[in-house]
């Protein structure tokens, strides 16, 4: 038996079991359409149920709650996370463990494919139904203008690595060319293996030698670099403006830290929950409670790349008084005295999230993954690291955060 | 272990209800109040009032942003109590959850809540980030086509959207706003839910300490119904905005006013069912539309209760409107009623009922729907849904009219050359 293959995280906590299953792989820039393609193919029909009808009715019988299949990045990582939950015999009462992973497994090895090719027909039906989810998200107002920053801040080509960037390549990638990908990462390959619930050793390790490691295909490494950092667009900070057919006008400061180190990361992260966190929450306080200018205002970090976004949607005559307040709230960071008091109600709030997340299975799942493959640390290792900072620390880590872009789209609209 | 929910009335009217369950490490408290977006009119004291759209949302907004103690988001927040206010078509709901702290949040809550503080002042200052909120409703599709379904729905009702226009927010006085407050949120039409980890005692002394502090209301009300028909008010809408592909719902007006709440229920299953037969990945016309191209991706579908009536939304993003609204009707007129689809459903129903006590969230919001939207005090459970039949579901869907609907629109506005 390959007893270190399987991680397996019992608990009797959860109703559910979740197997989850990881495939490392790389791709190059020509082949973006073909890796965002393959998980929707391999998780809608097989060889065996070609059609999703059939597909979806043995979902059912095995009485599977969740089958998904989702291409992450970490860095310069990639892999694929398969997904498979059901629920454990002692709320089914029945033994489908087996089934559902054999099922599953037959899926991804034995996909949907004719003549050295996906399924013509279910190729189509899923290119057509991602050009018609991009098409969308390029229309609205979040993802117009996400995708224009991205295009201002990504000195790398990381960001924009992304089919709304690249949608000729969706709308000439063909069923033969997702196949070679397959073939290359999921065919002959054999995942990392996550198991978490209730579920006894033997009896998960014999199913997995019969299904997962039946074929003892080769595993790929994880040795890319987790980060990308990214250097700034330019010397000063780049203002761009663009116009839209929309009601709100969207505006986004873009911050990058001068030479990012792992080290970095929790006063990032400080910088973040300063801003954002409940019980602090400058942003909100000063668009919203003071100002008036806004519904919302928040502000999203980037780890990996070492940056960090403040975004708020405004009317367009609140242009100035927003930019004014954006400034304004980016210099209370260099108030040590709020800073202090601060930090230590982030600190509280931190530590009950903590506790809060004992009670999220794919919180607690995911930070098991992190940890085997050394994306992140523990949320406690964490906790300890963010909070040995001192606001001296916040205020000096400001100095080197630079801003990069400022990103403005006018609504053309005018709240009409 | 199934824990049961603990139902408690106190001698104000309001309604508590109890879900304890020790593994967990979080508590959830919830105040509901019935006063939701639909909402149109009320008699205070034997005077009439009028609710434009917009109102029940903005007492949500005003509520919490002037409480005798300050906001409440940011009051909870300093007590690591994770709050939000929310309000839909039937009620508005306030809630916060947490670890510590937790019944001094409900008695702030209560308190906050049943005691109004506003001023004339505090009217004008909520309103900014309403109107903001509302232009950013105005840039987003799908609120786009809710509220003009909802617009063509209902004859009597003038009901469009939870938030209202910013003309209707704009024309909200400080005497409406507190007539509306004294009328709807007296304890008599509140309730809390509490779910997590907490103790039971302890808790409902907080509860029953905190409204004995209350002052009971010394004024009458009655909300005034409105009897809409049938019919709807406009068969066809259609609004052009940005967007990458044409959307095309078609909407269903369905009687059940005189379903009991223990048929409402029924029905909330049997219609999930009876729609992922004819329209889910299964049926017979999500592989035609899909094989014919008339549709790029799956079909959506979704039912709510909406005053007296059922509302059944069949979506689709298509170029091809005629075509699917033409087959959504076909579907609908001669439905399939498949046994082995509804004992696979039926099945995966019990299996997601066995499981949510690993969830909160999964007891929370279905236990409030049960309650605030269909009159029904109960969580269901693998019992009520082992109970069903095929004959009930077949006969409980056929006994439905579904003549009336509405088509609505969205169509890609051309971009400015």
């Amino acid at each position: 038996m390959n007893q270190s293959k399987t991680n397996l995280y019992k608990t009797e906590n959860f109703r559910t079991i979740l197997v989850q299953l990881i495939f490392p792989f790389i791709s190059k820039k020509e082949e973006l359409a073909a890796s965002i393609l393959l998980p929707h193919l391999l998780v809608h029909t097989s060889k065996k149920y070609p059609t999703e009808e059939s597909f979806y009715k043995k979902i059912m019988e095995n009485a599977i709650l969740e089958m998904s299949c989702y291409r992450e990045r970490i860095g310069k990582q990639q892999f694929y996370q398969v997904m498979l939950e059901i629920p454990d015999e002692f709320v089914l009462k029945e033994e489908i463990l087996e089934k559902a992973i054999s099922f599953l497994i037959d899926a991804l090895y034995q996909p949907n494919v004719i003549e050295d090719a996906f399924n013509e027909d279910q190729f189509q039906l899923e290119r057509k139904s991602l050009q018609s989810r991009v098409k969308n998200n390029v229309k609205n107002i979040y993802g117009y203008s996400y995708n224009a920053i991205l295009d201002l801040v990504d000195t790398d080509g990381y960001l924009i690595e992304n089919l709304e960037h690249n949608l000729e390549q969706l709308d000439s990638v063909t069923a033969k060319d997702v196949y070679t990908f397959y073939k290359k990462n999921i065919q002959n390959i054999e995942p990392y293996v996550f198991v978490f619930g209730n579920v006894e050793t033997q009896k998960i390790e014999k199913i997995l030698e019969k299904t997962v490691y039946k074929n003892q295909f080769p595993r790929k490494i994880i040795d890319k670099p987790f980060t990308c950092y990214l250097e700034r667009a330019a010397k000063e900070t780049i203002y761009k403006n663009d116009t839209g057919p929309y009601h709100q006008s969207y505006l986004a400061y873009a911050f990058k830290v001068e030479d990012m180190k792992e080290e970095d990361r929790p006063l990032l992260s400080l910088v973040y929950r300063l801003l954002t966190g409940d019980c602090s929450n400058l942003l909100h306080k000063k668009l919203r409670d003071e100002k008036d200018l806004v519904y919302s205002a928040k502000s999203t970090v980037f780890h990996q790349n070492g940056m960090l976004f403040i975004m708020a949607l405004i009317h367009r005559k609140n242009k100035e008084k927003a930019c004014e307040a954006i400034m304004e709230t980016v210099e209370q960071l260099k108030n040590k005295e709020l800073i202090e008091t601060l930090l230590d109600k982030l600190k509280e709030e931190n530590r009950i999230d903590i506790e809060k997340w004992k009670d999220n299975k794919h919180f607690l799942a995911s930070e098991e993954i992190d940890i085997y493959f050394g994306f992140d640390q523990r949320a406690e290792e964490l906790y300890k690291q963010r909070w040995q900072h001192t606001a001296e620390d916040v205020t000096r880590f400001l100095d080197r955060l630079k801003l990069d872009v400022v990103y403005y789209l006018e609504g053309e609209k005018d709240g009409q | 272990m199934d824990n049961k929910i603990v139902e408690k009335k106190l001698s104000n009217g309001a309604t508590v209800y109890l879900y304890q369950d020790q593994t967990k490490h979080v508590t959830h408290v919830s105040l509901g109040v019935r006063m939701g977006g639909i909402d149109r009119g009320f008699i205070l004291d034997q005077k009439e009032h009028q609710i434009p759209d917009g109102v029940a949302h903005f007492l949500e907004h005003l509520l919490i942003e002037h409480s005798s103690y300050g906001n409440l988001l940011h009051v909870f927040a300093e007590k690591n109590l994770s709050s939000n206010g929310g309000t839909g078509s039937l009620y508005t709901r306030y809630y916060f959850s947490g670890v510590t702290h937790i019944t001094e949040g409900i008695d702030i809550l209560i308190k906050a809540i049943s005691i109004p503080y506003f001023t004339e002042e505090d009217i004008c200052k909520t309103k900014p980030a309403i109107i903001e909120e509302i232009r950013g409703c105005n840039d987003s599709k799908m609120r786009r086509l809710s509220n003009l379904v909802t617009e063509n729905l209902f004859q009597k009702i003038p009901f469009v959207s939870v938030i209202g226009t910013e003309k209707e927010i704009e024309s909200i006085t400080y005497e409406l706003a507190k007539a509306c407050y004294d009328a709807y949120y007296r304890p008599s039409n509140q309730i809390l839910f509490i779910a997590g980890n907490f103790d039971m005692d302890e808790v409902l002394d907080t509860i029953e300490n905190a409204y004995a502090s209350i002052p009971e209301p010394t004024t009458s009300w009655e909300k005034i119904s409105i009897e809409e028909p049938l019919e709807v008010k406009k068969k066809k809408g259609l609004i052009q905005m940005p967007s990458g592909t044409n959307t095309v719902q078609v909407s269903y007006k369905v009687s059940i006013k005189n379903h009991s709440p223990i048929e409402l229920l029924k029905l909330d299953f049997y219609m999930s069912y009876f729609l992922r037969m004819n329209f889910g990945v299964t049926s017979k016309i999500y592989n035609d539309l899909l094989t014919s191209g008339t549709i790029t991706d799956g079909i959506g579908f979704v039912h709510y209760k909406l005053g007296d009536f059922l509302i059944i939304d069949i979506q689709a993003h298509t170029e091809e409107e005629e075509i699917f609204t033409n087959a959504v009707e076909s579907v609908m007129k001669t439905p399939i009623y498949d046994e082995d689809l509804f004992d696979l459903n039926k099945r995966q129903e019990k299996i997601d009922i066995a499981v949510r006590p690993e969830k909160l969230g999964s007891i929370i919001h279905p236990f409030l729907e049960n309650l605030l939207s269909l009159g029904y005090p109960y969580l269901d459970t693998v019992e009520d849904v082992e109970a069903e039949t095929f004959s009930e579901f077949k006969e409980m869907i056929q006994n439905l009219d579904f003549s009336n609907n509405t088509i609505c629109i969205i169509e890609k506005e051309e971009e400015k050359k």
